[in-house]
């Protein structure tokens, strides 16, 4: 259960959105897959849950990419020796202002981004 | 009154929830002497107003708290070696005692003046196959009382890993006594979802006691259903 904390941030309002680690270990104890959802069939599984659920595994994989792509971009930005702004909306457009909402994981780019910006 | 009561018990249930994850095997964050010190502050405020329901409620709940840490104190110790066989049987008896003195009070303590549930307004057509009675209705404290339900499931999720753990420490598997209190417990988790006009305010009072009773359901088809039917539903609310 140690995957709880990042849920927790993700409270919205008072809901209760359960951990992957949390599905895995009862798939695991009862031989009956409900890693995606609790329900055969998704039934009784809320779009809204859903969403949510996808953007958590976004979030969970896309630091590791979009840094790697911070790194492509700012060696391109070095070498054309231009500061574009252009750029800077580009990288932002993935996290949008929903991010905001959902705590530590929305501020890995842009901590990332500033180191090889001034150095 | 109900309302208030509501969001005292989501308050206190998140912190509740804080302890589902500690018993699930971590030693714990907060040491020992900040539980003692809230029960002894709760102790003794409910001795200044003993008639007062609100300290009663907080003194009960504080003194769940340290017994949840209690053992996992004790059977943290035992694991890692740190106390021997003796000390093991002496501490643990002590908290046996501990365990039947509170197990008494809350059964005893309203039994007579009590009011009880008698309406279910969300529960489905009635089941005869179904394994709960959760439309029972001499089961839930009414009213002023209904918080007793949260201590009442609350302690026994406590008292079951407690009592789960003494017989793991005996080379057994759960005993009958141990999945009689899962049962219990996935019994008041339905009843005060079936009675409960709120039933956000319940299910965050009440899931953690669920998850963990759930562990201990025996490995039934119906019973495995039943469950995942639970936390869907615990899910999907609000």
């Amino acid at each position: 259960m140690k995957s709880r904390a990042p849920s927790l941030t993700l409270l919205i309002s008072p809901r209760y959105i359960y951990p992957a680690a949390l599905r895995q270990r009862m798939t695991g104890k009862w031989g009956a897959d409900v890693s995606r959802w609790w329900l055969p069939n998704d039934e009784g599984f809320p779009p809204i849950i859903q969403a949510i659920r996808e953007f958590i595994e976004f979030r969970a994989r896309a630091p590791k990419d979009t840094v790697s792509e911070d790194l492509r971009d700012m060696k391109g930005l070095f070498t054309a020796l231009t500061l574009d702004d252009s750029d800077n909306q580009r990288e932002g457009r993935g996290t949008g202002t929903d991010s905001d909402q959902f705590g530590d994981q929305g501020s890995v780019l842009y901590e990332s981004s500033p180191d090889f910006n001034w150095t | 009154m109900q309302s208030e009561t509501h969001r005292k018990i989501i308050s206190w249930y998140i912190r509740f929830d804080l302890f589902a994850g500690l018993m699930s095997g971590y030693a714990t964050v907060l040491g020992r002497d900040w539980f003692a010190a809230c029960y002894d502050f709760y102790t003794r405020q409910a001795r200044d107003r003993p008639n007062d329901l609100g300290s009663i409620f907080e003194e009960k709940f504080a003194k769940a708290r340290l017994l949840a840490t209690d053992v996992a104190l004790l059977f943290g110790a035992k694991s890692k070696g740190h106390i021997g066989d003796a000390e093991f049987a002496i501490e643990s008896a002590k908290l046996e005692e501990q365990f039947a003195d509170m197990h008494y009070l809350l059964k005893t303590t309203f039994a007579d003046t009590r009011k009880t549930i008698k309406s279910f307004p969300n529960a489905p057509t009635p089941d005869p196959n179904h394994f709960l009675d959760s439309t029972d209705p001499e089961f839930l404290y009414a009213d002023e009382l209904y918080t007793w339900n949260f201590i009442q499931i609350d302690f026994w999720a406590i008292e079951m890993l407690f009592k789960s753990q003494m017989c793991t420490a005996r080379g057994q598997p759960p005993s009958e006594e141990v999945i009689g209190y899962a049962f219990k417990i996935c019994k008041m988790f339905e009843a005060l979802q079936y009675a409960a006009e709120d039933q956000k305010a319940v299910i965050l009072g009440a899931q953690a006691s669920l998850g963990i009773a759930v562990l201990y359901l025996p490995p039934e088809e119906r019973y495995t259903m039943w469950a995942r039917h639970k936390y869907a539903l615990i899910e999907a609310c609000g």
